[in-house]
């Protein structure tokens, strides 16, 4: 048991720094978790970068090294540099739309005294709905011809809008619904923030007269930060993951102004059965969210505890 | 390298040393080669597993599958169904030795698999060269290899609505034979509001492979071998007549807007007058829109001069069962024998699978069947069907060309030559890359 | 009820929140509303142009149909006990993590979390095969362990814990442990507390991500028994998909509990937090 101790302690000096009791719990939860990790993600992911150095086919057991040719590959492929083009653009135009609505909406509805926890639950519904359900409403809505949307503005006079099947509008159908879907998800934990703010600051502003707006823009808002960082980074990391939608409404079509890094992966995984350039995609795609989320979280520097 | 006895601390020192994990990979799952040898009836309990997609028509199998028990009450056949992501689950299962004994093919995948030996060749003391030849005689034994049975025949049918045939002063017993009498009739049946947008559509097109039917209407080959190579022969005559087909049907005889929705809804909701397709979309028709479908005529599709060309469009086997690697020794020969049984002497339970997707039925006596002959659906089917011919294997990037070339002439208002062009030179690129496998 | 705002003046400026917030709201309802509308549709009507929004012959023929296709009772208890198990394994331990992260320094801590956050980034699709191997080299194919054990941690929900406890001033522990609390009471009866708002959020969104998953468990499970949710009801789709009746029908069928979950959960919300400790 002393001894069983004794190297425990020694382990723990690697994390050096902090005492008794603290050290215990640290040692209880973070060393299994990295054990976890290293077990469970990035062995499994570390036998994909391997592969990426490779020209493996998924049901073939041998392979050979070709070193960075499929990473030469992938970056001279015009479907590959649009994919990434376009994850980037869809990535950054949801995040930003999604956060910035959410925002004023966890605003407009939080003080609200009834009705709260019914409009909660109508904004997570976008969220739980089954994607294939979505999908199919999604495309009727956007049917160019006979869908609902062209169906209104047909009716006012506007010129129908040929939704997915034009190289122009086709990824901004796909920006609009992602925000549809993410909006009341963001706003809940927006507002979960919002109420985890201590009164006292609120209520010492309205004393020296300050509005409701002001209070929400100079107080909440950057009481919220670490939040709302929170939110920006996921959401990021997400859409640039986006796979379910795509693959059922537009396969990357047309002419691939949908086509996103995902669905690249997985073609050449499960259509192609080229495993090494898909580990090769997979980790191109690794690199630039990995670069976005530090630069991110580095950029949340200060401390906006009191 | 044997993996089944790996405990828990030599799984965690492999762990550790991540550079073995490469080897690890490379390692798992055995990989044996199990010819098939014939069986007496199994004498301890078996359970034969088999995985498909479309719960309706796997349900057709465990009912073969129930049949079957009765003959062989030691063999279970459990039928599962899981949908379109299957195959991530099949190409992750099968290596790992967690898959299933039989499993539907699709021809895609089928070449893949069996390239890399994961489906096992048909026993040849069960089905000789001789027996296979003559009950399934549509079928390219040569192209497919003797790995998996077919299940039947999708052919390329013309569609039309008899009705408004009518209100457009034609015949509806006499569709159109040629492709000037075709362009004449839906001119005639398409509407369209002030400012020209059409309302309704002559036709609609199945977007699967369009190009391919009217090239082979035309006599056109999209594969050449030269010796022991496969070329790429997509820039020819006969392709561009075809692209330009497409090509007339929007902008010269506006008869055919790419808004409009999928031909099996547009059809169905009387948005579209015609359509050339594959067979399937009857069976849509008639489950779903029995009122238009009352209305609905089918005739061999229209080629260039009229004639009965034997090519009326790209016309392919659908694969049936094959039996797959890594299972035990005993299932697979229960599975083998339930083949044997199943595409052997089960013909209403063949009749019954291939004719839920509106195939011609694969079986040389199903298609003399009073179900098949006194369909005129099916009737024509077998009609068109002699001579299926998939030149190439439709594989997913190849299919995707398709959807592309269509997209750079509609969306993107490219010119054909420029097109044709880009066709020939991708597929190069995909035959190059191995993805394209020839038949003939 | 008191919260951050506490608007006692202006009743105009309530109704304007009402009414942005209501249209809000239908928009995200409406696709919603029409899945449950097409569930009690009948096939013909559905496809049918132009479409309905109210069926005009209400049917559950649907539900019965989906209901007879599926071993309904069966597969929503597995589907049940694997997400409630998952959901709560998974929260507790990110609420650890994430505590342990905000709250304590130590040597690399910074290090660590970024290779734990690292995890989040890459597709599922890319470490699913090589996870797979692992789970039946262990032998724990076609079982539920190969489920839970693999999504024991999350590094999204501890992220999420772990910006909330930067939140909670350290000065109501340090008074703690002044009166003799030891760092498990800490964590269990005074973090925790704080923290409802928050898991009860993420109750509700994992419980929901652990029922609809849908990818692993069609990789992991083939025995029809054990067979959860949404894979049994992908079955449904056709290979052309056209009966969208059914589709929808399985959708409310699957969407149902989590709403009753998120519903139970909402209320369990503390509306508010003062930090009466300190005051």
């Amino acid at each position: 048991m002393t001894s069983l101790i004794l190297r425990t302690k020694s382990f723990f000096n690697l994390f050096g720094g902090i005492n008794g009791p603290k050290k215990r719990m640290t040692l209880f939860i973070v060393v299994p978790a990295i054990i976890y990790y290293l077990i469970l993600r990035y062995y499994p992911v570390f036998q994909t970068m391997i592969l990426s150095l490779t020209d493996a086919k998924l049901l073939k057991k041998e392979y050979q090294f070709v070193g960075f040719e499929n990473y030469a590959f992938i970056f001279k492929d015009p479907p590959f540099v649009k994919a990434i083009l376009n994850t980037t653009m869809y990535a950054l135009a949801t995040t930003l739309f999604t956060v910035v609505l959410a925002l004023i909406l966890a605003f407009l509805l939080n003080p609200l005294p009834y009705g709260n926890n019914f409009m909660r639950l109508l904004f997570y519904l976008p969220m739980i709905t089954s994607g294939i359900a979505i999908a199919t409403i999604w495309l009727w809505l956007y049917q160019a011809r006979f869908g609902l949307f062209n169906q209104v503005l047909g009716y006012y006079g506007i010129t129908p809008v040929p939704w997915l099947i034009s190289k122009e509008w086709a990824l901004p159908s796909l920006i609009i619904m992602a925000i549809w879907g993410g909006v009341g998800y963001d706003a809940i934990i927006f507002i979960a923030g919002i109420r985890g703010i201590p009164t006292e600051y609120n209520e010492a502003a309205k004393i020296d007269g300050a509005t409701d707006w002001q209070m929400a823009l100079y107080i909440t808002l950057p009481l919220m930060s670490r939040v709302i960082v929170f939110i920006v980074v996921t959401s990021i990391i997400g859409s640039f993951q986006v796979f379910q939608q795509v693959f059922l409404m537009t396969r990357g079509g047309p002419l691939d102004s949908t086509r996103v890094i995902s669905l690249s992966i997985y073609d050449y995984a499960f259509s192609r059965l080229k495993i090494g350039v898909s580990a090769s995609m997979a980790f191109v795609l690794f690199i630039i969210v990995g670069v976005l989320t530090v630069i991110q979280l580095r950029m949340q520097r200060e401390d906006w505890e009191l | 390298m044997a993996t089944q006895n790996v405990n828990r601390r030599d799984f965690l020192k492999v762990a550790a040393l991540a550079g073995i994990g490469v080897g690890l990979a490379a390692c798992k799952g055995k990989v044996t080669e199990e010819v098939a040898v014939e069986v007496p009836p199994t004498p301890e309990p078996v359970t034969v597993t088999v995985w498909g997609w479309w719960q309706d028509r796997m349900n057709l199998f465990q009912q073969a599958g129930d049949r079957y028990k009765q003959k062989q009450p030691n063999v279970t056949v459990t039928v599962s169904s899981f949908d379109q992501d299957f195959w991530q689950k099949v190409l992750a299962a099968v290596p790992a030795g967690t898959g299933p004994t039989l499993c539907k093919m699709i021809t895609a995948n089928y070449f893949k698999m069996r390239s890399e030996n994961m489906v096992i060749e048909l026993d040849p003391v069960a089905f000789p060269d001789s027996f296979l030849k003559e009950k399934f005689p549509n079928h390219n034994w040569q192209g497919y290899g003797r790995f998996v049975m077919p299940e039947g025949e999708q052919t390329v049918i013309f569609t039309y609505n008899k009705k408004m045939m009518e209100e457009a002063g034609l015949d509806p017993n006499k569709p159109p034979k040629t492709w000037d009498e075709f362009f004449q009739a839906t001119q005639k049946m398409t509407k369209a509001d002030a400012n020209g947008t059409l309302t309704m559509e002559g036709f609609a097109y199945d977007d699967w492979l369009p190009f391919h039917n009217l090239c082979f209407q035309k006599g056109g080959q999209i594969i050449k071998h030269e010796g022991d190579n496969l070329v790429a022969n997509f820039n020819t005559p006969e392709m561009e007549a075809a692209m330009q087909f497409f090509v007339d049907l929007a902008q010269k005889y506006k008869v055919w807007d790419k808004a409009f929705p999928y031909f099996t809804d547009a059809i169905g909701n009387r948005q579209a007058a015609t359509c050339i397709h594959e067979a399937w979309g009857h069976g849509v028709w008639k489950s779903d829109f029995p009122e238009v479908y009352a209305e609905l005529g089918f005739d061999v599709p229209p080629t260039p001069t009229g004639e009965a060309s034997p090519y009326y469009g790209r016309k392919n086997m659908v694969l049936g069962l094959a039996t797959l690697i890594n299972r035990p020794e005993n299932e697979t020969s229960a599975g083998q024998n339930f083949q044997e049984y199943f595409y052997k002497e089960d013909l209403e339970g063949q009749l019954a699978v291939s004719s839920i997707s509106g195939l011609v039925p694969a079986h040389a006596e199903n298609l003399v069947n009073s179900k098949v002959t006194g369909d005129p659906f099916f009737a024509l089917g077998v009609k068109i069907s002699p001579k299926c011919y998939d030149i190439v294997e439709i594989s997913g990037p190849f299919s995707d060309l398709q959807y592309t070339l269509m997209d750079m002439l509609f969306v993107d208002k490219k010119s054909v030559k420029e097109t044709l062009a880009f066709g020939q030179s991708e597929m190069e690129k995909q035959i190059t890359a191995g993805d394209i496998t020839a038949m003939y | 009820m008191s919260n951050a705002f506490a608007f006692r003046t202006l009743k105009k400026l309530h109704l304007l929140n009402y009414i942005i917030v209501g249209l809000v709201a239908a928009t995200m309802v409406l696709p919603f509303l029409w899945m449950v509308l097409t569930s009690f549709k009948m096939r013909g009507e559905i496809l049918s142009f132009p479409p309905s929004f109210f069926p005009k012959v209400w049917t559950i023929e649907n539900y019965i149909d989906a209901a007879s296709r599926l071993n309904v009772l069966r597969i929503y208890w597995n589907t049940l006990s694997v997400a409630v198990t998952k959901t709560f394994i998974q929260i507790y331990l990110s609420a650890l993590l994430g505590f342990v992260f905000g709250k304590y320094d130590f040597k690399y801590k910074e290090i660590i979390f970024y290779f734990i956050l690292a995890t989040m980034i890459l597709p599922f699709e890319v470490y699913m095969i090589p996870l797979y191997r692992m789970m039946v080299a262990a032998k724990w194919g076609d079982s539920y362990l190969a489920l839970i054990v693999p999504m024991m941690f999350s590094a999204y929900a501890t992220f999420l814990m772990r910006q909330f406890m930067f939140t909670i001033p350290n000065d109501l522990l340090d008074a703690a442990r002044m009166d003799g609390a030891g760092e498990w009471f800490i964590f269990h009866r005074l973090v925790v507390p704080l923290c409802k708002p928050v898991l009860a959020t993420l109750v509700s969104f994992y419980f929901m991500w652990n029922w609809n998953d849908f990818l692993w468990p069609l990789i992991v499970i083939s025995n029809k028994e054990k067979m959860m949710l949404p894979v049994a009801l992908s079955g449904f789709v056709a290979e052309h998909g056209t009966d969208y009746g059914l589709i929808m029908a399985g959708a409310v069928m699957a969407t149902l509990p989590v709403v009753v979950v998120f519903v139970i959960f909402q209320r369990y919300v503390v509306q508010g937090i003062s930090l009466t400790g300190l005051k």
